[in-house]
Protein backbone atom coordinates (compact mmCIF):
# COMPACT_ATOMS: atom_id res chain seq x y z
CA UNK A 1 0.00 0.00 0.00
CA UNK A 2 2.78 2.14 1.15
CA UNK A 3 4.63 1.23 -2.11
CA UNK A 4 2.23 2.10 -4.27
CA UNK A 5 0.94 5.17 -3.01
CA UNK A 6 4.81 6.43 -2.61
CA UNK A 7 4.73 5.27 -6.56
CA UNK A 8 1.56 7.43 -7.30
CA UNK A 9 3.33 10.38 -5.36
CA UNK A 10 6.60 10.02 -7.30
CA UNK A 11 4.47 9.80 -10.58
CA UNK A 12 2.23 13.04 -9.67
CA UNK A 13 6.08 14.85 -9.10
CA UNK A 14 7.61 13.30 -12.28
CA UNK A 15 4.60 14.82 -13.71
CA UNK A 16 4.91 18.52 -12.20
CA UNK A 17 8.85 18.80 -12.52
CA UNK A 18 9.18 20.61 -15.79
CA UNK A 19 6.49 23.37 -13.92
CA UNK A 20 8.04 22.92 -10.53
CA UNK A 21 11.27 23.91 -12.73
CA UNK A 22 9.80 26.42 -14.27
CA UNK A 23 8.53 27.68 -10.56
CA UNK A 24 12.17 28.07 -9.36
CA UNK A 25 13.88 29.30 -12.61
CA UNK A 26 11.11 32.38 -12.04
CA UNK A 27 11.36 32.70 -8.37
CA UNK A 28 15.38 33.22 -8.64
CA UNK A 29 14.75 35.89 -11.13
CA UNK A 30 13.17 37.90 -8.97
CA UNK A 31 16.45 37.60 -6.43
CA UNK A 32 18.02 40.95 -6.11
CA UNK A 33 21.15 41.24 -8.22
CA UNK A 34 22.65 44.43 -7.01
CA UNK A 35 24.46 44.88 -10.16
CA UNK A 36 24.17 47.60 -12.68
CA UNK A 37 21.32 47.64 -15.67
CA UNK A 38 20.13 44.48 -13.44
CA UNK A 39 16.92 46.01 -13.87
CA UNK A 40 17.30 45.32 -17.99
CA UNK A 41 18.99 42.68 -17.83
CA UNK A 42 16.78 40.22 -16.53
CA UNK A 43 15.85 37.14 -19.03
CA UNK A 44 12.21 36.01 -19.11
CA UNK A 45 12.81 32.40 -18.17
CA UNK A 46 9.98 31.98 -17.91
CA UNK A 47 9.48 32.16 -21.98
CA UNK A 48 12.50 29.74 -22.47
CA UNK A 49 10.45 27.03 -20.12
CA UNK A 50 7.58 27.32 -21.88
CA UNK A 51 9.13 27.30 -25.51
CA UNK A 52 11.05 24.25 -24.84
CA UNK A 53 8.50 22.40 -22.13
CA UNK A 54 5.72 22.71 -25.43
CA UNK A 55 8.00 21.71 -27.78
CA UNK A 56 9.88 18.43 -25.87
CA UNK A 57 7.17 17.30 -23.41
CA UNK A 58 3.83 18.40 -24.22
CA UNK A 59 2.22 15.67 -22.38
CA UNK A 60 3.88 16.91 -18.97
CA UNK A 61 3.54 20.53 -19.89
CA UNK A 62 -0.47 21.40 -20.91
CA UNK A 63 -2.12 24.62 -21.10
CA UNK A 64 -3.06 24.67 -17.10
CA UNK A 65 0.70 24.71 -16.37
CA UNK A 66 1.13 27.62 -19.01
CA UNK A 67 -1.88 29.51 -17.08
CA UNK A 68 -0.55 28.74 -13.78
CA UNK A 69 2.71 30.00 -14.97
CA UNK A 70 1.09 33.60 -15.84
CA UNK A 71 -0.66 33.72 -12.77
CA UNK A 72 2.48 33.30 -10.93
CA UNK A 73 4.26 36.14 -12.61
CA UNK A 74 1.99 38.15 -12.54
CA UNK A 75 1.37 38.06 -8.81
CA UNK A 76 4.85 38.45 -8.45
CA UNK A 77 5.32 41.31 -10.68
CA UNK A 78 3.30 44.54 -10.91
CA UNK A 79 2.34 43.90 -14.61
CA UNK A 80 -1.72 44.13 -14.69
CA UNK A 81 -2.94 40.82 -14.26
CA UNK A 82 -3.48 38.67 -17.13
CA UNK A 83 -0.79 40.31 -19.51
CA UNK A 84 1.59 37.28 -18.49
CA UNK A 85 -1.06 34.53 -18.82
CA UNK A 86 -2.16 36.21 -21.91
CA UNK A 87 1.54 36.07 -23.66
CA UNK A 88 2.50 32.41 -22.03
CA UNK A 89 -0.82 31.38 -23.51
CA UNK A 90 0.23 32.83 -26.99
CA UNK A 91 3.92 31.33 -26.75
CA UNK A 92 2.34 28.07 -26.09
CA UNK A 93 0.01 28.23 -29.11
CA UNK A 94 2.95 29.25 -31.45
CA UNK A 95 5.07 26.80 -30.01
CA UNK A 96 2.52 23.59 -30.94
CA UNK A 97 1.67 25.01 -33.95
CA UNK A 98 5.10 25.56 -35.72
CA UNK A 99 6.97 23.84 -32.91
CA UNK A 100 6.87 20.56 -35.50
CA UNK A 101 9.30 22.79 -37.93
CA UNK A 102 12.15 22.96 -35.37
CA UNK A 103 11.83 19.90 -33.09
CA UNK A 104 13.82 17.76 -34.62
CA UNK A 105 16.57 20.13 -36.08
CA UNK A 106 19.78 21.11 -34.79
CA UNK A 107 19.74 23.19 -31.64
CA UNK A 108 20.20 26.00 -33.39
CA UNK A 109 17.28 25.92 -35.18
CA UNK A 110 15.20 25.36 -31.71
CA UNK A 111 17.31 28.55 -31.07
CA UNK A 112 16.64 30.27 -33.68
CA UNK A 113 12.76 29.11 -33.37
CA UNK A 114 12.74 30.50 -29.70
CA UNK A 115 14.43 33.91 -31.08
CA UNK A 116 11.15 34.53 -33.49
CA UNK A 117 8.71 33.33 -31.07
CA UNK A 118 9.46 35.46 -28.40
CA UNK A 119 10.35 38.60 -30.47
CA UNK A 120 6.56 37.96 -31.16
CA UNK A 121 5.50 37.12 -27.50
CA UNK A 122 7.84 40.65 -26.00
CA UNK A 123 5.80 42.74 -28.72
CA UNK A 124 2.33 41.27 -27.62
CA UNK A 125 3.43 42.12 -24.23
CA UNK A 126 4.68 45.65 -24.67
CA UNK A 127 1.41 46.33 -27.17
CA UNK A 128 -1.03 45.06 -24.41
CA UNK A 129 0.91 47.04 -21.51
CA UNK A 130 0.94 50.09 -23.77
CA UNK A 131 -3.02 49.69 -23.96
CA UNK A 132 -3.12 49.29 -20.35
CA UNK A 133 -1.19 52.63 -19.78
CA UNK A 134 -2.18 54.02 -22.71
CA UNK A 135 1.56 55.10 -23.65
CA UNK A 136 3.85 53.50 -25.42
CA UNK A 137 6.38 52.12 -23.50
CA UNK A 138 9.86 52.80 -23.30
CA UNK A 139 11.09 49.82 -26.10
CA UNK A 140 15.12 50.17 -24.93
CA UNK A 141 14.19 48.68 -21.51
CA UNK A 142 11.97 45.85 -23.28
CA UNK A 143 14.53 44.83 -26.50
CA UNK A 144 17.27 44.39 -24.09
CA UNK A 145 15.28 42.23 -21.92
CA UNK A 146 14.87 40.47 -25.51
CA UNK A 147 18.27 39.82 -26.03
CA UNK A 148 19.33 38.77 -22.89
CA UNK A 149 16.22 36.17 -22.88
CA UNK A 150 17.57 34.85 -26.01
CA UNK A 151 21.03 34.89 -25.08
CA UNK A 152 20.15 32.88 -22.57
CA UNK A 153 17.89 30.42 -23.61
CA UNK A 154 20.95 27.49 -24.42
CA UNK A 155 21.90 28.03 -20.72
CA UNK A 156 18.55 27.42 -19.69
CA UNK A 157 17.71 25.19 -22.53
CA UNK A 158 20.81 23.07 -21.01
CA UNK A 159 18.99 22.80 -17.56
CA UNK A 160 15.71 21.62 -18.75
CA UNK A 161 17.65 19.26 -20.89
CA UNK A 162 19.44 18.11 -17.99
CA UNK A 163 16.07 17.50 -16.07
CA UNK A 164 14.43 15.34 -18.61
CA UNK A 165 17.79 12.94 -19.58
CA UNK A 166 17.73 12.63 -15.29
CA UNK A 167 14.28 12.00 -14.10
CA UNK A 168 11.90 12.09 -17.11
CA UNK A 169 13.56 9.97 -20.13
CA UNK A 170 11.76 6.95 -19.20
CA UNK A 171 8.58 7.43 -19.39
CA UNK A 172 9.07 10.06 -22.87
CA UNK A 173 6.24 10.48 -25.23
CA UNK A 174 7.61 11.04 -29.00
CA UNK A 175 5.03 13.18 -30.69
CA UNK A 176 4.40 12.19 -34.41
CA UNK A 177 6.30 14.47 -36.88
CA UNK A 178 4.13 16.24 -39.40
CA UNK B 1 -10.95 40.61 -19.31
CA UNK B 2 -8.19 39.94 -16.37
CA UNK B 3 -6.54 43.09 -17.41
CA UNK B 4 -9.45 45.29 -17.15
CA UNK B 5 -10.68 44.57 -14.00
CA UNK B 6 -7.38 44.81 -12.38
CA UNK B 7 -7.60 48.35 -13.50
CA UNK B 8 -11.03 48.43 -11.61
CA UNK B 9 -8.50 47.70 -8.65
CA UNK B 10 -10.96 45.07 -7.76
CA UNK B 11 -10.63 43.76 -3.98
CA UNK B 12 -10.79 39.77 -4.54
CA UNK B 13 -8.05 39.76 -8.01
CA UNK B 14 -5.86 42.37 -5.54
CA UNK B 15 -6.21 39.69 -2.94
CA UNK B 16 -5.55 36.50 -4.37
CA UNK B 17 -2.35 37.95 -6.07
CA UNK B 18 -1.65 39.16 -3.03
CA UNK B 19 -2.04 36.29 -1.41
CA UNK B 20 0.50 34.50 -4.05
CA UNK B 21 3.02 36.94 -3.81
CA UNK B 22 3.05 36.53 -0.01
CA UNK B 23 3.37 32.87 -0.29
CA UNK B 24 5.92 32.95 -2.78
CA UNK B 25 7.93 35.44 -0.92
CA UNK B 26 9.91 33.68 2.07
CA UNK B 27 11.07 31.14 -1.01
CA UNK B 28 12.69 33.68 -2.81
CA UNK B 29 14.23 35.16 0.29
CA UNK B 30 15.60 31.67 1.01
CA UNK B 31 16.81 31.40 -2.58
CA UNK B 32 18.66 34.54 -2.08
CA UNK B 33 20.96 33.61 0.12
CA UNK B 34 23.76 32.20 -2.52
CA UNK B 35 23.46 35.21 -4.12
CA UNK B 36 23.67 37.27 -1.58
CA UNK B 37 27.13 35.71 -0.62
CA UNK B 38 28.44 35.72 -3.54
CA UNK B 39 27.66 39.74 -3.43
CA UNK B 40 28.56 40.24 -0.33
CA UNK B 41 32.14 38.78 -1.23
CA UNK B 42 32.81 40.83 -4.57
CA UNK B 43 31.37 43.66 -2.25
CA UNK B 44 34.22 43.16 0.35
CA UNK B 45 36.56 42.50 -2.12
CA UNK B 46 35.88 45.61 -3.56
CA UNK B 47 36.17 47.68 -0.13
CA UNK B 48 39.26 45.73 0.17
CA UNK B 49 40.72 47.77 -2.82
CA UNK B 50 39.23 51.11 -2.15
CA UNK B 51 39.48 51.35 1.28
CA UNK B 52 43.05 53.81 1.27
CA UNK B 53 41.37 56.27 -1.37
CA UNK B 54 37.85 56.02 0.36
CA UNK B 55 39.64 56.92 3.65
CA UNK B 56 41.06 60.06 2.31
CA UNK B 57 38.09 60.93 1.02
CA UNK B 58 35.85 60.34 4.06
CA UNK B 59 38.61 62.47 6.02
CA UNK B 60 37.90 65.60 3.97
CA UNK B 61 33.99 64.80 3.51
CA UNK B 62 34.03 64.77 7.62
CA UNK B 63 36.00 68.33 7.82
CA UNK B 64 33.00 69.44 5.56
CA UNK B 65 29.86 68.13 7.25
CA UNK B 66 31.35 69.69 10.75
CA UNK B 67 31.69 72.54 9.75
CA UNK B 68 27.93 71.86 7.56
CA UNK B 69 26.66 71.05 11.15
CA UNK B 70 27.47 73.62 13.15
CA UNK B 71 25.39 75.77 10.07
CA UNK B 72 22.53 73.52 10.51
CA UNK B 73 22.47 73.64 14.18
CA UNK B 74 22.48 77.79 13.93
CA UNK B 75 19.99 77.62 11.03
CA UNK B 76 17.58 75.19 13.22
CA UNK B 77 17.89 77.26 16.39
CA UNK B 78 17.18 80.38 14.20
CA UNK B 79 14.10 78.68 12.41
CA UNK B 80 12.70 77.19 15.69
CA UNK B 81 12.45 80.76 17.37
CA UNK B 82 10.81 82.26 13.86
CA UNK B 83 8.08 79.35 13.74
CA UNK B 84 7.96 80.68 17.89
CA UNK B 85 7.03 84.01 16.75
CA UNK B 86 4.54 83.27 13.87
CA UNK B 87 2.86 80.40 15.76
CA UNK B 88 3.95 77.82 13.24
CA UNK B 89 2.71 74.36 13.99
CA UNK B 90 5.36 71.93 12.59
CA UNK B 91 4.59 68.54 11.01
CA UNK B 92 4.79 65.06 13.63
CA UNK B 93 8.57 64.28 13.91
CA UNK B 94 9.34 60.89 11.41
CA UNK B 95 8.86 57.24 12.52
CA UNK B 96 10.48 54.56 10.41
CA UNK B 97 10.81 51.14 10.06
CA UNK B 98 14.08 49.24 7.85
CA UNK B 99 12.83 46.84 5.32
CA UNK B 100 15.15 44.13 3.63
CA UNK B 101 14.67 43.94 0.14
CA UNK B 102 13.65 40.33 -0.61
CA UNK B 103 12.85 40.32 -4.49
CA UNK B 104 13.15 42.90 -7.23
CA UNK B 105 11.65 43.02 -10.08
CA UNK B 106 12.32 44.61 -12.65
CA UNK B 107 12.74 45.02 -16.40
CA UNK B 108 11.38 47.58 -19.56
CA UNK B 109 7.70 46.23 -18.45
CA UNK B 110 7.48 47.39 -14.61
CA UNK B 111 9.67 48.02 -11.32
CA UNK B 112 8.75 47.39 -8.23
CA UNK B 113 10.21 45.39 -5.30
CA UNK B 114 8.92 43.06 -2.73
CA UNK B 115 10.31 44.11 1.14
CA UNK B 116 10.30 41.96 4.47
CA UNK B 117 8.06 43.94 6.90
CA UNK B 118 7.74 41.59 9.62
CA UNK B 119 4.49 42.82 12.04
CA UNK B 120 1.71 43.71 9.46
CA UNK B 121 0.40 46.09 11.36
CA UNK B 122 3.26 48.71 11.27
CA UNK B 123 3.09 49.31 7.24
CA UNK B 124 0.13 50.29 5.13
CA UNK B 125 -0.50 51.19 1.57
CA UNK B 126 0.53 54.25 0.27
CA UNK B 127 3.39 54.84 2.95
CA UNK B 128 6.70 56.88 1.71
CA UNK B 129 9.69 54.40 0.98
CA UNK B 130 13.24 56.21 1.44
CA UNK B 131 16.56 54.61 0.64
CA UNK B 132 19.45 56.58 3.21
CA UNK B 133 18.72 59.65 0.91
CA UNK B 134 15.94 60.66 -0.69
CA UNK B 135 12.34 58.80 -1.99
CA UNK B 136 12.34 56.04 -3.74
CA UNK B 137 9.19 54.56 -3.90
CA UNK B 138 5.85 54.08 -2.19
CA UNK B 139 3.97 50.96 -0.68
CA UNK B 140 1.41 49.57 -3.21
CA UNK B 141 0.33 46.59 -0.86
CA UNK B 142 0.85 44.90 2.34
CA UNK B 143 0.20 40.81 2.18
CA UNK B 144 1.22 39.12 5.04
CA UNK B 145 4.26 40.35 6.12
CA UNK B 146 5.37 41.63 2.61
CA UNK B 147 5.20 44.43 0.87
CA UNK B 148 5.12 45.68 -2.64
CA UNK B 149 6.78 48.97 -3.21
CA UNK B 150 6.39 50.99 -6.29
CA UNK B 151 9.40 52.57 -7.91
CA UNK B 152 9.55 56.38 -8.52
CA UNK B 153 11.19 54.75 -12.32
CA UNK B 154 7.70 52.22 -12.45
CA UNK B 155 5.45 53.69 -14.97
CA UNK B 156 2.71 53.75 -12.48
CA UNK B 157 4.16 56.14 -10.24
CA UNK B 158 3.50 59.80 -10.57
CA UNK B 159 4.91 61.78 -8.32
CA UNK B 160 3.82 65.80 -6.99
CA UNK B 161 7.31 67.52 -6.74
CA UNK B 162 9.11 70.96 -6.26
CA UNK B 163 11.77 72.62 -7.56
CA UNK B 164 13.78 73.20 -4.37
CA UNK B 165 15.14 76.76 -6.23
CA UNK B 166 12.23 77.97 -7.24
CA UNK B 167 8.98 76.13 -5.56
CA UNK B 168 8.40 75.42 -9.29
CA UNK B 169 5.27 72.49 -9.39
CA UNK B 170 5.22 69.33 -11.33
CA UNK B 171 4.47 65.50 -11.22
CA UNK B 172 7.67 63.22 -11.58
CA UNK B 173 6.35 60.20 -13.85
CA UNK B 174 8.66 56.99 -14.07
CA UNK B 175 8.41 55.71 -17.17
CA UNK B 176 10.06 52.08 -16.80
CA UNK B 177 13.33 53.42 -17.62
CA UNK B 178 15.70 54.45 -14.58
CA UNK B 179 15.36 58.01 -15.39
CA UNK B 180 12.09 59.25 -14.86
CA UNK B 181 10.19 62.63 -16.36
CA UNK B 182 8.74 65.79 -15.26
CA UNK B 183 5.33 66.48 -16.75
CA UNK B 184 3.11 69.63 -16.49
CA UNK B 185 5.61 72.06 -16.39
CA UNK B 186 4.86 75.71 -17.71
CA UNK B 187 6.30 76.82 -21.25
CA UNK B 188 8.28 79.69 -19.06
CA UNK B 189 9.45 77.37 -16.87
CA UNK B 190 12.65 78.41 -15.20
CA UNK B 191 13.90 74.75 -14.56
CA UNK B 192 18.25 74.23 -14.89
CA UNK B 193 20.67 70.89 -15.00
CA UNK B 194 21.34 70.04 -11.43
CA UNK B 195 18.50 71.70 -9.49
CA UNK B 196 17.03 69.34 -6.80
CA UNK B 197 13.26 67.80 -6.90
CA UNK B 198 11.65 67.28 -3.80
CA UNK B 199 8.08 66.86 -3.06
CA UNK B 200 5.67 68.99 -3.06
CA UNK B 201 3.15 67.68 -0.92
CA UNK B 202 0.31 68.11 -2.76
CA UNK B 203 -2.60 64.76 -2.54
CA UNK B 204 -1.31 64.32 1.07
CA UNK B 205 0.88 60.90 0.15
CA UNK B 206 4.25 62.33 0.54
CA UNK B 207 4.78 64.71 2.97
CA UNK B 208 6.82 68.50 2.09
CA UNK B 209 10.69 68.57 1.32
CA UNK B 210 11.54 64.94 0.77
CA UNK B 211 14.52 64.86 -2.12
CA UNK B 212 14.07 62.99 -4.11
CA UNK B 213 16.71 63.63 -7.16
CA UNK B 214 18.18 66.05 -9.39
CA UNK B 215 17.54 67.73 -13.09
CA UNK B 216 19.53 66.54 -15.47
CA UNK B 217 18.78 66.59 -19.19
CA UNK B 218 16.58 69.83 -20.13
CA UNK B 219 14.83 69.58 -23.99
CA UNK B 220 11.87 70.80 -25.75
CA UNK B 221 9.92 66.90 -25.20
CA UNK B 222 11.23 66.19 -21.96
CA UNK B 223 13.16 66.91 -18.43
CA UNK B 224 14.87 64.22 -16.92
CA UNK B 225 15.63 63.69 -13.32
CA UNK B 226 18.15 61.47 -12.49
CA UNK B 227 17.01 59.60 -8.75
CA UNK B 228 19.58 60.67 -5.89
CA UNK B 229 19.03 56.63 -4.73
CA UNK B 230 20.94 53.75 -6.46
CA UNK B 231 18.03 52.31 -7.56
CA UNK B 232 19.55 49.33 -8.55
CA UNK B 233 21.17 48.46 -5.54
CA UNK B 234 19.29 48.54 -3.08
CA UNK B 235 19.43 45.96 -0.35
CA UNK B 236 17.48 47.87 2.34
CA UNK B 237 14.48 50.75 2.44
CA UNK B 238 13.09 52.77 5.20
CA UNK B 239 9.65 52.69 5.63
CA UNK B 240 8.54 56.10 6.97
CA UNK B 241 5.72 57.37 8.94
CA UNK B 242 4.72 60.94 9.52
CA UNK B 243 1.86 59.90 10.90
CA UNK B 244 -0.28 62.62 8.36
CA UNK B 245 -1.73 59.79 6.30
CA UNK B 246 -4.13 58.83 8.01
CA UNK B 247 -5.32 62.74 9.06
CA UNK B 248 -5.17 63.85 5.25
CA UNK B 249 -7.07 60.94 4.46
CA UNK B 250 -9.58 61.49 6.92
CA UNK B 251 -9.76 65.41 6.36
CA UNK B 252 -10.80 64.55 2.55
CA UNK B 253 -13.35 61.65 3.69
CA UNK B 254 -14.93 64.45 5.49
CA UNK B 255 -14.97 67.02 3.17
CA UNK B 256 -16.49 64.89 0.65
CA UNK B 257 -19.49 63.54 2.76
CA UNK B 258 -20.04 67.33 3.47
Amino acid sequence: MDDSLSDIICYQLKKMLPLLCTIVLILLMYTPFHFPLSKFLRPDVAMICIYFWTLYRRDLFGLFSVAFLGVVADSLGLVPLGVNIFVFVVIYVMSISYGWFVNTKPFAVSWTGFAVISFAAFVVKWFLMSIYYSCFLSVLGIFSGYIVTVLIYPLIARLNIFVQNKFLASDEVIYEQR
Amino acid sequence: MLMMLSKADTYVLNKTTGMISATLSPIIRIMQFPAQMVYLGYEKARDIIKVYSQNKQLREENIKLMILKNKVRTLEAENRLLGEMLNYISLPEAAYITAKVVAEEGDGFSHSLIVYVGDENRVYKDQVVMSDESVVGRVENVNGKYARVILITDINSKIPIIIERNRERAILSGDNTLIPKLLYTSLSTDIKEGDIVVTSGVAGVFPVGLPIGTVKNISKEKIEIVPMADIERLEFVKIVDYGIYHDVMNFSQENKEK
